[in-house]
């Protein structure tokens, strides 16, 4: 049973991990109706970032944090009033704008390849230094624990903007009724850049970790996080940021168990997870409907 | 009874509910051929409901529709509007990229068994002029012409019109009204799901009057009027 | 007129052109982005899977010509099957609207990628160890059966563009419950449509692989395959029959001259023609013509 527990445990952790990677596409599509399927590529960008600052600088990638976030947010604004309000004039922008962000993550792909070569990167786990950790009898490495409480401290901030701050009510009463809340006046556009922002630079931080959690750095590793990314919040449930938790949690356990008991079939989970849940229950654990006819 | 007087629609002890709302809670009724049966109810009593059942848009939980004396519970939409069944959607559905022509063509090459002319359609709904527009391009009324037009170009005995009267204006209406009632007198039954008083009473021969799910009232509208449980439902709705 | 054309271009460029390889690759894309419009152009439905098809048409001519010793057109023919059935297995998909539908595609094409080249099923599909087939070599027949491909491809889609079922598609994109309501079997035809899509894009994978003989499962499932066929369709025009061929030709003739090299170039030129077209020319080249009034096919 010490393999069992060893699962479930790391299953925790990858999953409090996971939900940070997934919660800004849910954060985007909640607001805006978007599905950023550059959304992968933010996170490489991210992951890039803490590797140059630790190969370049030294620094511990926990310093990319506050770097990355300031960044990524000054990134996204600009990047939303440039793309978004085009498209939602446009008829179909749900469509529309799949299509968009897919171009954009073929060129920050392309722009990464230029830029960071075709190599694998990674930073070397040793970097929170100290022997792995001693949890309920079972040894997990520090890297682990340090992404699943970042993933945890990620979360409860995007909360707590949601439900304690005065832009994250405005955000809410956006995401569920993108014209009442315009009558009322809020301004729709400055909060919907700010969420989507935040949406950015959520992957950006997920990145920093994902040497240690997900694998090597390259440039082509966008669109595979993507597909990832949607399958924890179909799971959890579109449009809802904190239901990304509990997707971020079911995907990590049902990773964990697989690699524990069918290794290698475990590249095929997040895709036949994906599938499942769209066709068996397309509205995650709550309400928003995604089937037509 | 006469086989005109039999009913074409039977709708029997629907029930049909969305999580826990009851949207259809045992309503009965039917219409015979020429008739045209006015529903009526505040909003969420389950009107429209009523016409997505019977068209097949989802199924039931309990209950029996029968169209000329056959149960189509089970039936899927397109099969039903072969049948004869047709309707008018509350906000206009027309196929916007297509044209008014390839509109109605449509439905006239799937939908019915007796193929309907498509030009003789526009001419009787109005738009052969436009006949070569976009639907996209038409205002709300006009695209409420077309999607009636696409309706009688699939040869319907049943045909379900839901608030077709709003946002028309006087002379609209007028027409419109006009344009019911020659349908009836040609022997197509009419539901006609309507919010406005005056446009239910100028076009119907009898109303239900839903409420919850249930049927409130069933005769005259002007009896409807002085029955307390209506007024009730309307006021206190 | 635009299947003679392009058919008596690709008979005789040939002998004044000597790049066969090129013209081969001209000719699958066309084909492929045909088909792609089959299903997006007059359905609506984006399959961003869609190289799930050229794959599993890719592996499933090798496989019988391996193991049963199938000669090369019945193959061919029957990797165009393999994708229908893998197509027939991802028809409750259409349950989902719009982008779902994309993304989920997407996710059977990539899990169909990973069964493929799965160590554990080496003894079946030769996992990541790749197909070869010098049994059957022979370029130049497969050129021949390509042009026949792409012939079959712009004859479907010309008939769609004309026909009533195409009308009936055109009424789904539009609006399915409406079509519904028009007596339009939706589900039938929708299925019909997909699955002639993924016909084509199966016997194309089928073609390409009996032309190269030698290939991985990463070269038949790779993405880009299914991104230049949509950034053809996107950039010539959805819907029609002339705007896809004509987004070949330009954008993978330019592939050519910039893009073989340095890839990323062109994977860079690529995401901003996307976003640009999204953004100001949703309707592809075709829509201009079209707006001076020009009937396109």
């Amino acid at each position: 049973m010490n393999l069992l527990e060893y699962a479930l445990l790391a299953g925790l952790f990858y999953g409090l991990y996971f939900a940070l990677v997934g919660v800004g596409l849910n954060l985007i599509f909640g607001v805006m109706r978007i599905i950023n399927l550059a959304h992968g590529d933010f996170l490489m960008l991210g992951a890039y970032g803490a590797f140059y600052l630790y190969h370049l600088l030294g620094w511990n990638p926990l310093w990319a944090i506050p770097i990355e976030l300031v960044v990524f947010l000054l990134i996204g604004l600009p990047l939303y009033y440039l793309l978004v309000p085009r498209l939602q004039k446009s008829g179909d922008p749900e469509m529309l704008s799949f299509i968009l962000f897919f171009g954009l993550s073929q060129v920050i792909e392309a722009a990464a390849v230029f830029v960071f070569s075709n190599n694998q990167r990674s930073i070397p786990a040793s970097v929170f230094g100290g022997a792995p950790i001693n949890i309920a009898g079972q040894v997990f490495p520090v890297s682990w624990i340090v992404s699943a409480a970042v993933g945890l401290a990620g979360i409860g901030l995007i909360y707590a903007y949601l439900y304690h701050s005065r832009p994250g009510r405005a955000t809410r009463a956006i995401m569920a009724e993108r014209s009442e809340a315009a009558a009322t006046g809020i301004s729709v556009n400055r909060i919907s850049a700010l969420a989507f922002g935040i949406g950015i630079a959520a992957a950006a931080l997920a990145g920093i970790f994902s040497p240690f959690m997900i694998g090597a750095i390259e440039p082509s590793m966008g669109i595979g996080i993507t597909v990832i990314s949607f399958a924890i919040i179909v799971i959890g449930s579109l449009g809802n940021p904190i239901g990304t938790l509990l997707g971020g949690l079911i995907y990590g356990e049902a990773l964990m168990l697989m690699q524990t008991y069918l290794a290698s079939w475990s590249e095929l989970l997040p895709y036949v997870l994906l599938i499942l849940i769209l066709l068996v229950r397309p509205t995650g654990l709550l309400e928003r409907a995604v089937r037509s006819a | 009874m006469s086989p005109d007087t039999e009913p074409v629609l039977e709708v029997e002890d629907l029930h049909k509910h969305f999580g826990g709302l009851k949207a259809l809670d045992g309503i009965s009724f039917c219409i015979a051929p020429g008739e045209i049966l006015g529903l009526a109810g505040p909003n969420g009593s389950g009107k429209t409901t009523c016409i997505n059942a019977i068209t097949g848009v989802f199924g039931l939980d309990s209950g029996a529709i029968r169209f000329a004396g056959k149960t189509i519970n089970r039936l899927p939409t397109y099969r039903r509007v072969r049948l004869g069944i047709n309707r008018s959607f509350q906000v206009p559905s027309p196929f916007l990229g297509l044209s008014v022509m390839e509109n109605v063509t449509v439905a006239s090459v799937y939908g019915g068994n007796k193929k309907r002319d498509p030009d003789h359609i526009l001419e009787i709904t109005g738009l052969a002029q436009i006949k070569d527009r976009l639907a996209g391009s038409l205002n709300s009324s006009q695209q409420k012409l077309l999607d009636l037009a696409r309706a009688l170009a699939t040869d319907p005995r049943l045909l379900l019109v839901d608030e077709i009267g709003a946002g028309l204006n006087p002379n609209e209406l007028a027409r419109m009204t006009d344009q019911l009632r020659a349908l009836a007198a040609q022997g197509i039954a009419l539901l006609v799901v309507e919010h406005l008083m005056d446009f239910l009473d100028r076009v119907t021969d009898r109303i239900v009057v839903m409420d919850a799910g249930k049927e409130l009232f069933s005769g005259q509208l002007y009896e409807a009027a002085e029955d307390p449980r209506v007024v009730e439902a309307f006021l206190g709705g | 007129m635009v299947v003679a054309i392009t058919v008596l271009a690709y008979v005789f460029i040939p002998y004044g052109y000597n790049n066969q390889f090129l013209l081969f690759n001209m000719m699958m894309y066309m084909a492929l982005a045909q088909g792609l419009n089959i299903i997006y152009g007059y359905t609506g439905y984006l399959p961003f899977g869609y190289v799930g098809f050229f794959g599993a048409g890719a592996y499933g001519s090798a496989l019988v010509i391996i193991y049963l010793h199938w000669s090369p057109f019945p193959a061919v023919l029957l990797g165009g099957l393999a994708a229908v059935l893998v197509g027939m297995l991802l028809i409750p998909l259409f349950r989902l609207s719009g982008a779902y539908f994309s993304i989920a595609n997407l996710a059977a094409a990539e899990a169909l990628y990973y069964i493929i080249a799965n160590p554990h099923l080496a003894s079946v599909t030769q996992g990541p160890y790749g197909i070869s087939l010098p049994q059957v070599y022979d370029p130049n027949a497969a050129y021949w059966t390509m042009l026949a491909i792409l012939v079959f491809a712009l004859i479907l889609s010309g008939l769609m563009r004309r026909s009533r079922f195409g009308l009936a598609l055109g009424a789904i994109r539009e609006n399915p419950v409406s079509a519904e309501m028009a007596g339009v079997n939706v589900v039938r035809s929708r299925a019909i449509a997909w699955l002639l899509s993924a016909f084509i894009a199966g016997v194309s994978g089928a073609a390409f692989g009996w032309y190269i003989s030698v290939f991985y499962p990463e070269t038949v499932f790779s993405l880009s395959i299914t991104v230049f066929a949509i950034v053809f369709v996107l950039f010539g025009g959805s819907g029609t029959l002339l705007g896809p061929l004509v987004g070949t030709l330009v954008l993978y003739g330019a592939y050519n001259y910039i893009g073989i090299s340095t890839p990323q170039y062109f994977q860079l030129t690529y995401g901003l023609l996307i976003i640009l077209l999204v953004l100001f020319l949703p309707s592809g080249l075709t829509s201009l013509l079209r707006k001076r009034g020009i009937d396109v096919p």
